[in-house]
This record gives C-alpha cells, sequence and structure tokens, in this order.
C-alpha cells in the first residue's frame, strides 16, 4: 500500500485478471452472462414489466387464448395473463436456485477444506458421507423428502442444498489436497502459524476458482430439482408460479394449446442452459493449469 | 554433406499479449560420427531447435528455416518420409524418464513397437531384441524388465530404457535433451558414461543439450552456446573452455569456478543448533495374498550434527540418504521418531504447537521449489511481511515497510512489492523466500537444495547472497543439496549422509582433498570434468562394494573398542567417519 | 487385490444398511398412512384389523427388522396399489421397460458419443469441435423432459412420423429412446474429449511422435487406452441412472416403467413399493460402483501391480 506503483507494460496483474482476460475470450459464456443478468433483472423488476399480478384471473373469458400483441405469451387455463406467471416464475426458479447455491457453498467449503487438510480420520468420515449420498438416487431422495414436508418454499431450498454440497465439497476437497503440499503451506507452518490460519489465508483464498465454479454450477441443479418436484405436484405449492408446475399443467394441454407448455419450458431450459455455459465458461477461465499464462 | 544441417532456424509461438521468439536465426551443422553440445539456460532455445529439427513442436508453433536431416528437407517431408526420419535417422531421447513412457504399456512393449514401426519383424523377434538392447544399456534383469511398467523402475533404470530404446532402429544421430538433469549425480555420471559408449559401439553422431558445463566438458567435441535464441559462440570444447570470446560464455565458465573464504572466526561455544541421535522411521504395509506385513524403512538413523555458531555446514547426499528428512526435523515440519534437536542448547522436540512459536522465530527455513515456496494469490509485500503478521510484530504499517526493507536488501526494486510471483524469475522468487525467512532474524537458518531449480548463472547470484546475509546477520546455515560443486563455494565444513547415516564429516578443504569414506570419493568422482582435459574413465562401486570397502581403523588408532558394526570415528580435528574398528 | 475388493465390499454393505434405515425411518415418518380418511374410506374397525395385517401397528425397528429379513429372501411385501401381485413381481414386470428403453438409449448413446469426442480432440477447434461441444453442452443442460417435449412435438404433432406413447411396438419406442440416448451421448463426448485432450498433452505423446510411430497408432493405442480410464469408471452409474428409467421420460411417452411407479407409490403412499423401490435402485448404484472402482484398479497398472521390484 505504501509502494509507488511505477509500473509499466503488464504489471501487478491478481491472478485474477488473468482469468478475467481468459473468459472475456469465451464468447458462448459472455452471451450466457448478459441472458442470465437480463433474467435476473426481470425477476427483480417483474412487477413493473407485468401487466397484472400473477394470481389475478382476470381474463377468463379468453382463456387459453393464444399469444397476441395484448397478451405476449396468451392467456392460461384460468384466466391469468401467462406472460406475468411466466416472469414470476423467474422470481421463484432464480431465487431457489441461487440460495440453494449459496447453502451448498456454506455447507460445502468447511467441510471440503477439513477434509483436504486434515485428510486421514477426518477426510475418511467426510468420503463416508459423501458416498451416502452418491448412491442414492437424488431426484427419489428428494422426492421422498418433499413428499415428507409437502413442499414448501424453504424446504426445496433445503433441499436441493443437501444435494448440491457434495460437489463443492469435492471440488474444495481436491483443491485443498493438492496445495496442501505446496511449500508455502510449509513456509507457513515452519513460521508457527495454525491449523486455521492456514487454512484461512493461504487455503481457501486460493480455492476461489472451484468455490466460484461450484457455485455457479449448483444453481441449475437446484432448478432442475426444484422445476421436477414442481413438475410431480410436490413442489412450491400453488398458486405462487413456478416453471415446474406450469409444465405440468401445461402437458395436459400439450397436443392442442401448445404455448401453455412450451414458454415455461423455454423458459426454464434458456436460465439452465445459460447458468451452465456460464459456469463452464467460469471454470474454463479459472482453471488454475492456465494461470499467468 | 552433413548429417545434420540447420540454417537460420527460427521459430516463435503465439501466446497471450503476442509473440515469443524462441529462436530467432540459429544455423549449425553435425556431420556422422561428431558429437555436439548445445548449452545454454532455460529459454535459450536450445531444446525448440532440435524438437524443430524432428517438427515435434505443436501446431501454435510457427517455424522457417531450412532443416535437413540426413539429405530430408524436414520443413517439405511427407508423412512417411517424418516417419522414417523420426526414429531411424534420428532419435531423442528426453530429460524426464518417468512422464516419457506410456504409464499402461510394459517397457518391452514399448521398446518392441519401435523397432515394428520402422522393420518388419514378429512380435517375438522385436522383444527378443529390445532384451539385447536393455543389456546393452547394463540393464542386468533384462528379461525382467521387458515386463515391467514405468512406474516400477528407478529414474537411472528409466532412462537406460529410453536409451535403449533410442538405439533401437540404429539412428544415425542421438539427440539428448538433458537427459541426466533429473538424476543424482553418481548416477548421471553412469548415464554419461553409457551415452559416450554407445555412441561409439553404434557410430552415431551425438547432439547433447545442456546447462551443465562439466557435461559438455565430458562429453562432446563442439560447442554451441545459446542465449535468448541466439548462437552467442561456436567451436571446438577446449578452445570454448579455455578461451571463451563471447561475454555470456565467459559468464557461464565463471559460474563454473569456485573460490571460497571461510566465515568470519567465531570462538562462541554453544552450538546454535545440535541434532542428537535423531531417527525418523516409517512404517510400511506389505501385502501378500491375504496377510498384511508390516515393516519398518529407516528413512534416517541415528545422526548427530552439530552446527556450530556463524558457520555454514553443508549436508550433502544423494535422494534417500535422508538428508531432507533430516532437515525437515530440525525445523519440526516432520516429527522425528526419536532424538532430540537443541536450539541455543535447549530441547525442542518435544514442545507443543504453543512452545514451539517462540522457537520459531529462530530458525528459518528456505525450499527447493520457489514457484510453490510463494502464495500466488498474495503480493510480495504481503508475502515477506506474514511472519511479523503471525508473530503479531508492529502495526500493518510498520510490517509493510520492513517487508520493502527486506525486498531491497535481497536485491530487488521497492516497487516491486505489489508484484504477484508469477510475474518473477526464479532467481527473484527464490530472493524473496530469503527475505521472507530472515525477516524474523533467526539464528538458524536450513537451505533445502535452494539452488537446485535455478540456472547455472542464477545459482551464482543466489549463493552469492546468502554469503553475504550469512556474514551480515551472523547466520548458522545448514545448506542441503546433492551437488558437491556447490556446497564447495560456500560451506565452512561437509557432512555427507548416504542411505539415511552421516558416513563422513569435515571441514570442506578436506572433504575435497582426503576423503576417507569410498561413497564420499564416489560423490566427489561423480562430478563432471570442470575442463575437457580432465575428462576420464570411471568406475562405478555397487552398494556391496560400497559396504565392503569401509575403512577399518584399530583400536590403537582410535582408542575405541572394537566393533563388527561401522560406527563414526574421529580420525582428525573436526574430520570424522563412518569405519569400522578391528583390534 | 482381493483384500481391495473385500475392503469396498464391506464399506458398501455398510452405505447400504445405512440408507435403508434412513429411507425406512423416513419414509414411515411421512404423515398419513396407505388408509386415510380421504384416500380410502374404511371404518375405525376394519381399518385397525388392515393394519395389524400388514403389520402397520408394530413399533418401528420391529418392522424394520422384519422388512429387511423380507428383503434378503428377495421378499418386499405386497403393494397397496395391486395387491394381487408380490411387489417383486410388479418390479420385474415394470422393469422391463425402462431396462429396455433406457439400456438402449446407453447402449447406443454411449459409442456415438465416444466417437463424437474422439472427433472432437483430434480435430482441435474446427467445426468438428464446436458441434460437438454445442451438442454435449446441450444435452447436458437442456432438461430431459424439455428434449422430451420437443420430440413430440416435433416427431409426433407437427411432423406426425412417429407415434407419441412409448410402450408396445417397437416403433413406439424410438422417439423414448432418442430422449435417453441424449444423456450419454453429451456425457461421453464431453468426457472423452477432455480426456483425449488431457492425454494428448502429455510428454509421452511426443516421445511416440519421435519415435516415428504413425499417428494413427498413437491416438488408437497410447491415447485412448490412457483416456478411457475414467470413460469406464463412468460408464456403470450411468447405466444404472438410465435403465433404471426417467420419471420424466416415462411420464411423458406413457411408459409404464420403474420411473412411472414411483411417482404412483409416492402418491399412493404404497410403503412396500417406495422402500422396494428406493432400495433396489440404491443397491444397484452401489455396486454400480464398486464394479467400476475394481475395474478402475485392475486397468491401470499403477494399481494392478504396484511397488517396487
Amino acid at each position: 500500500m505504501t509502494s509507488e506503483a511505477v509500473a509499466p507494460a503488464y504489471r501487478q496483474r491478481n491472478p485474477l485478471w488473468f482469468a478475467w482476460r481468459r473468459f472475456a475470450g469465451n464468447k458462448a459464456a459472455i452471451v450466457a452472462g448478459v441472458v442470465l443478468a437480463l433474467l435476473i433483472l426481470m425477476a427483480i423488476f417483474a412487477p413493473l414489466i407485468t401487466p397484472a399480478p400473477p394470481d389475478a384471473q382476470l381474463f377468463l373469458t379468453e382463456a387459453l387464448a393464444f399469444p397476441s400483441a395484448e397478451h405476449w405469451f396468451g392467456v392460461d387455463n384460468l384466466g391469468r395473463d401467462f406472460y406475468t406467471r411466466i416472469v414470476y416464475g423467474a422470481r421463484v426458479s432464480l431465487t431457489i436456485g441461487f440460495a440453494a447455491a449459496a447453502f451448498s457453498v456454506i455447507i460445502g467449503i468447511p467441510l471440503g477444506a477439513l477434509a483436504g487438510y486434515f485428510g486421514g480420520r477426518t477426510d475418511w468420515v467426510i468420503m463416508r458421507i459423501i458416498e451416502l449420498f452418491s448412491v442414492v438416487p437424488p431426484l427419489l431422495a428428494a422426492m421422498l423428502l418433499g413428499a415428507l414436508t409437502r413442499g414448501g418454499y424453504f424446504t426445496i431450498v433445503l433441499i436441493a442444498a443437501l444435494f448440491g454440497w457434495v460437489q463443492v465439497c469435492l471440488l474444495v476437497r481436491a483443491q485443498v489436497k493438492a496445495f496442501r503440499e505446496k511449500e508455502f503451506v510449509r513456509a507457513a507452518q515452519a513460521l508457527g502459524a495454525s491449523p486455521w490460519y492456514i487454512i484461512r489465508r493461504h487455503l481457501i483464498p486460493n480455492s476461489i476458482s472451484p468455490i466460484i465454479v461450484g457455485f455457479v454450477l449448483a444453481i441449475p441443479l437446484a432448478m432442475m430439482l426444484e422445476a421436477s418436484l414442481s413438475f410431480l405436484g410436490i413442489g412450491v405449492p400453488p398458486p405462487t408460479p413456478t416453471w415446474g408446475q406450469m409444465i405440468n399443467e401445461g402437458i395436459d394441454f400439450m397436443f392442442f394449446y401448445w404455448h401453455l407448455a412450451v414458454f415455461p419450458t423455454a423458459a426454464l431450459a434458456i436460465t439452465v442452459l445459460a447458468t451452465t455455459l456460464f459456469g463452464d465458461g467460469l471454470r474454463d477461465a479459472l482453471d488454475p493449469t492456465l494461470k499467468g499464462r | 554433406m552433413p548429417l545434420v544441417d540447420i540454417q537460420d532456424l527460427k521459430v516463435s509461438f503465439s501466446q497471450y499479449g503476442g509473440e515469443v521468439h524462441a529462436v530467432r536465426g540459429v544455423s549449425f551443422a553435425v556431420n556422422e560420427g561428431e558429437s555436439l553440445g548445445i548449452v545454454g539456460e532455460s529459454g535459450s532455445g536450445k531444446s525448440v531447435s532440435c524438437m524443430a529439427l524432428l517438427r515435434l513442436l505443436p501446431a501454435t508453433a510457427k517455424v522457417t528455416g531450412t532443416l535437413s536431416l540426413d539429405g530430408t528437407d524436414v520443413l517439405k517431408a511427407n508423412k512417411e518420409d517424418l516417419a522414417r526420419l523420426r526414429g531411424r535417422s534420428a532419435a531423442m531421447i528426453f530429460q524426464d524418464p518417468m512422464t516419457a513412457f506410456d504409464p499402461v504399456f510394459t517397457i518391452g512393449h514399448q521398446i518392441a513397437e519401435t523397432i515394428r514401426a520402422h522393420r518388419k519383424v514378429s512380435q517375438r523377434e522385436a522383444l527378443a531384441e529390445a532384451e539385447q538392447l536393455l543389456l546393452r544399456v547394463e540393464i542386468k534383469n533384462a528379461r525382467d524388465v521387458l515386463s515391467y511398467y514405468p512406474h516400477q523402475l528407478s529414474g537411472g533404470m528409466l532412462q537406460r530404457a529410453m536409451i535403449a530404446m533410442a538405439l533401437s532402429c540404429r539412428p544415425k544421430v542421438l539427440i539428448a535433451d538433458e537427459p541426466t538433469t533429473a538424476l543424482d549425480v553418481t548416477i548421471q555420471a553412469q548415464i554419461l558414461q553409457l551415452i559416450k559408449r554407445v555412441q561409439a559401439e553404434f557410430g552415431m553422431a551425438l547432439i547433447m543439450i545442456t546447462h551443465d558445463l562439466g557435461v559438455i566438458a565430458e562429453t562432446v567435441d563442439r560447442v554451441l552456446v545459446m542465449f535468448n535464441g541466439e548462437v552467442m559462440e561456436e567451436g571446438p570444447v577446449q578452445q570454448i573452455f579455455d578461451a571463451p570470446q563471447h561475454d555470456y560464455t565467459k559468464t557461464l565458465l565463471a559460474s563454473l569456478k569456485t573460490s571460497f573464504t571461510p566465515s568470519a572466526d567465531e570462538t562462541d561455544a554453544a552450538p546454535a543448533l545440535e541434532l542428537r541421535g535423531l531417527t525418523k522411521t516409517y512404517r510400511i504395509r506389505r501385502r501378500s495374498g491375504f496377510l498384511t506385513s508390516y515393516g519398518d524403512f529407516h528413512a534416517v538413523r541415528p545422526v548427530d550434527i552439530v552446527l556450530p555458531r556463524n558457520r555454514i555446514v553443508g549436508l550433502v547426499g544423494e535422494s534417500g540418504s535422508g538428508k531432507t528428512t533430516t532437515g525437515l526435523m530440525a525445523m519440526r515440519l516432520t516429527e522425528p521418531s526419536s532424538g532430540q534437536i537443541l536450539v541455543d542448547g535447549t530441547d525442542i522436540s518435544g514442545l507443543g504447537p504453543d512452545g514451539l512459536k517462540g522457537f520459531r522465530r529462530h530458525m528459518q527455513i528456505v525450499f527447493q521449489d520457489s514457484y510453490s515456496a510463494l502464495d500466488p494469490m498474495m503480493t510480495l509485500a504481503q508475502i515477506i511481511a506474514e511472519p511479523l503478521h503471525i508473530h503479531g510484530l508492529g502495526t500493518a504499517r510498520e510490517q509493510t515497510g520492513q517487508a520493502l526493507d527486506w525486498l531491497e536488501r535481497v536485491g530487488l526494486p521497492r516497487n516491486f512489492g505489489s508484484r504477484y510471483p508469477h510475474e518473477l524469475s526464479g532467481g527473484q522468487r527464490q530472493r524473496v523466500a530469503i527475505a521472507r525467512a530472515l525477516i524474523l532474524g533467526p539464528s538458524v537458518l536450513v537451505a533445502d537444495e535452494p539452488t537446485s531449480a535455478l540456472d547455472v548463472t542464477v545459482k551464482a547470484q543466489i549463493i552469492g547472497l546468502l554469503k553475504q546475509l550469512q556474514a551480515e546477520m551472523g547466520l548458522s546455515m545448514l545448506f542441503i543439496s546433492h551437488d558437491l560443486s556447490t556446497v564447495k563455494s560456500l560451506t565452512d565444513s561437509v557432512v555427507v549422509m548416504y542411505r539415511g547415516r552421516v558416513v563422513e564429516e569435515a571441514p570442506t578443504a578436506r572433504i575435497f582433498a582426503e576423503p576417507q569414506h569410498p561413497y564420499t570419493r564416489a560423490l566427489l568422482d561423480a562430478i563432471p570434468a570442470a575442463n575437457p582435459r580432465d575428462k576420464r574413465q570411471r568406475t562405478f562401486l555397487a552398494a556391496e562394494q560400497i559396504e565392503a570397502q569401509t575403512p577399518r581403523y584399530t583400536v590403537v588408532q582410535t582408542g575405541l573398542t572394537p566393533n563388527a558394526t561401522p560406527q563414526l570415528v574421529t580420525i582428525a580435528p573436526g574430520h570424522r567417519v563412518e569405519a569400522i574398528v578391528t583390534n | 487385490m482381493i483384500l481391495y475388493i473385500l475392503r469396498r465390499l464391506v464399506s458398501v454393505a455398510v452405505t447400504f444398511i445405512v440408507v435403508s434405515l434412513i429411507i425406512f425411518f423416513m419414509m414411515h415418518a411421512i404423515p398419513g398412512g396407505p388408509f386415510d380418511a380421504n384416500d380410502m374410506p374404511v371404518s375405525e374397525a376394519v381399518r385397525a384389523k388392515l393394519m395389524a395385517q400388514l403389520g402397520l401397528d408394530q413399533p418401528l425397528h420391529v418392522q424394520y427388522l422384519r422388512y429387511m429379513w423380507g428383503v434378503l429372501h428377495f421378499d418386499f411385501g405386497v403393494p397397496y396399489q395391486s395387491p394381487g401381485e408380490t411387489v417383486t413381481q410388479l418390479l420385474s414386470r415394470a422393469w422391463v421397460p425402462s431396462l429396455v428403453l433406457g439400456g438402449l438409449g446407453v447402449i447406443i448413446g454411449a459409442p456415438l458419443g465416444i466417437l463424437l469426442g474422439m472427433a472432437a480432440a483430434l480435430n482441435r477447434n474446427s467445426w468438428i469441435d464446436y458441434f460437438a461441444s454445442t451438442l454435449a453442452t446441450l444435452g447436458l443442460t437442456i432438461p430431459v423432459f424439455v428434449t422430451s417435449m420437443l420430440l413430440i412435438l416435433v416427431f409426433a404433432v407437427w411432423l406426425n412420423w412417429l407415434p407419441a406413447s412409448g410402450w408396445g411396438k417397437p416403433e413406439r419406442w424410438i422417439l423414448p429412446i432418442v430422449a435417453y440416448a441424449l444423456i450419454p451421448l453429451a456425457t461421453y463426448a464431453r468426457y472423452t474429449r477432455s480426456a483425449m485432450l488431457d492425454t494428448l498433452n502429455r510428454p509421452f505423446v511426443t516421445v511416440l511422435r519421435a519415435k516415428g510411430l504413425s499417428e494413427n497408432r498413437i491416438v488408437f493405442q497410447h491415447v485412448l487406452r490412457n483416456s478411457a480410464i475414467p470413460l469406464v469408471t463412468v460408464f456403470l452409474p450411468m447405466f444404472i441412472g438410465t435403465a433404471t428409467g426417467s420419471i420424466f421420460v416415462e411420464a411423458m411417452f406413457r411408459v409404464p416403467g420403474l420411473g412411472a411407479y414411483f411417482v404412483s407409490s409416492i402418491e399412493g403412499r404404497d410403503y412396500p413399493l417406495e422402500m422396494a423401490l428406493m432400495l433396489m435402485i440404491t443397491f444397484m448404484y452401489c455396486i454400480a460402483y464398486l464394479l467400476s472402482d475394481i475395474v478402475y484398479a485392475l486397468i491401470n497398472p499403477r494399481i494392478r501391480v504396484g511397488g517396487e521390484p
């Protein structure tokens, strides 16, 4: 902080800056990022961009109408403006996705760091727990849990987090294990630093890339889980609009009123695609083997 | 018509933020049977030039110039010609034998397929030939080795197998790219001798690429000196060594010469660091069928080492000698199985983390791998200030100030403080590591092969820096190395370790002048010559021979009781040797 | 080697038992039983008698033990929704469509994916590479019910080439198999590409070229062998995942397979069926992981032939 940065050419490049450069070269990821940002904005400003509240059955006389200039996505079977429902549905999906991903990260980072740093018994125990979670097919177990708790917003977030933390944990564990043998960790030990200091100061900052990647890739998983549960009728209860519910209802009408199934499906697919591409782009950009070059 | 003729070779790679010109207009030729050495430091373009000769460079490389091998224009060659050139006209051996073999196939298979790629023979015949080749490269149990996988062999054995594989098609020229850099000194000497022998037997030309002038002196007739992609100087080897023309060549040669200035005299009695009876034993599980048996691997048998105040002691040995483990135990980064570690008279071997923390300020360590020694996400100033931060000394501003002071002290500009490790060269990173180690003002510094990964000229600079700092701070330094020649210019006394035990210890001058133990002699013998004049044939001792030649002293000479097991015997002031005491 | 297998077996068995315990207790914690007043109005006396008959009035741990004992004899009880047969019979009937459609999906999709991945890796940055990568990404990110829906819309509704409901005559199988095949295809394309690119960057490949081997030989003998290791370990779990039937595909295409029954068992609180399905699928995953580990140990010489000579 006291240094005068008389910096010629390329100085002072934090390793993350290189990652940004790499990311910027990945067109698909940039597009995905922009789409994602748009979706988030749409969800936040939903009331401002939709003509009516999502539950209001204002258009019963025009129920099942096809898309028109007045109703961009048409009207659903209960007389609600479909475009409104889709936009509000984004709120549900995105918040569930981000919240679940956040929880996954909160659970996954400490467990991964502990397993990676201490190895031995700690690692063994954590790996056994992970094994437990891997053999049970997540969707089926989620269905079971969903039935147990009768759905509901917060429970779905927890369920999604329950199955998302494993991936974050494994990523962090692998990174910590790899870095643990590096000599700067040994040097810190030689200076008398405690394990907690080393984990906090050295290992976690160096695990930023798997953490970010894990977080971003957990979002589409959570969204898919919610959609699947809603699709099966045990997700977020109506009348809160979620895309999974809408798909479920829309299938029954699919042969004649295609718009009821296609729009929520397209919305979900685009969101999942955007988040996954963005996450992939991040992962490629943050790949430590390409650092600095 | 020369066998290899390269004219105006230029190679550039397109990378982030522009082009990198690895080779800028290099020309040289090699005739049949000749041996040419290409010497240069990392980044000089020596490997790239030879890889271009066989078109082994990745697609991102742009190659221009005229490359002629065995009468064929390499750049214009089609697939069949290229396949013939590679392996039959020229064969190449590489630096790291472990990564050079395909891990999922046996050695025999990989040699046999090389043979069958160039000639029509059956698998059985090819394997038989492979066995013969392995015998010629001095692998005694050739038949067994045929069915071994790469991970089952040691580095030296793998390198021999790679040489056998390269020879399998009777190439006209053998290109050796730093073939011994990853090997122990005694193995290196053996491999170099082997290469010379097969070159003569097979009548091949040899291109030896290396950064080590000693290797050049031992093996080649002509030398090409490269720096930064260009040829600096070229000529017969004796001339280059005796009368170098170019400044760069002179710098390279200067780093070979070692001058020794002993540290200031200090009659202080108490040693700064003393290791008594330190051992390290690992339990290994061996499985045979259903049973699991436990064996003990003695990495370090009891060692006693004394590091006097204000002195530099060298700890020398090859891989497996236990020297690094000993160094780590002294710092208590590895827990000793038994023994005492006395720092300024106090035994720290039993202290818990809290008690130990106070002592940590007095002992520090510098490692070999400078890249992984610095946290890539921290700035240099943060890295150097970290010790102060951990021990809570001074405010944040003071800490940064001290860190920048130290940055200057190790020879780097102050404004580097906000840079990150990946922006520095290997030598610069090592300076930062040294600054970090010394900022707390320790009395003991353990240096674990700090220069082994550095270029020759940089090596000399770092050693110079260490000497200077040691004199300024009155440090006691334990310098661990596998390289006796580095040790020669730096240390006051040398401790030689072999297979977990100390076999000889003496002041540096005496070790080099009058080594007593056969292993010490073998180590000294294996050092490549500093001048082509001095190159010679060597005989190598196997482990059993080293044991058989353990020096023997009588009771009268030593004043000790007779004992069949070897022990450390003082034969002169400050000179101990492992010997057997007889009647 | 044998010891390694035994240890893994024990570990798998323990995991399985723990999971079965959790599932069992969780299921019985779901409020409401099969004879809730709304679903099946019966009088209290009849209800009590039925509960006793089915053993539902016993304490939970006793129920668990009795149940697991039955499991060892392959007796999973009788499903509530179709009391005319045992669970075992129902499952063996239901598994056939899932196995056929899902299995064929994997068998067709995986090799195609490998070929695609190989082509992409060997022709880096060409149109093949972009095409394969895009296809792989789409296949993995677009949810399977979306692809099913698209297939139905395009081929059944609009073009009217193929029937939309999936079980019966073989031509009905085509669309569901395509829907199933997309995931293994995408997964393998991706894995193969990255595994091959990794291998191609390793030093020994340069050495192989320096020896004068033909590019074909290098790729098909050496690179493929080295890349195959991660691919093999992924196969079994993926096969199990697909062959047990996707809930969505079966719902969309009206296939009477495992997935469909799973949904109905949860909706109807059909304990025996639910339990059996969960246990069976978990067990198969356990075995799949176990076998994958063993195969990995066999293929990788470092594990098969460890240590110094």
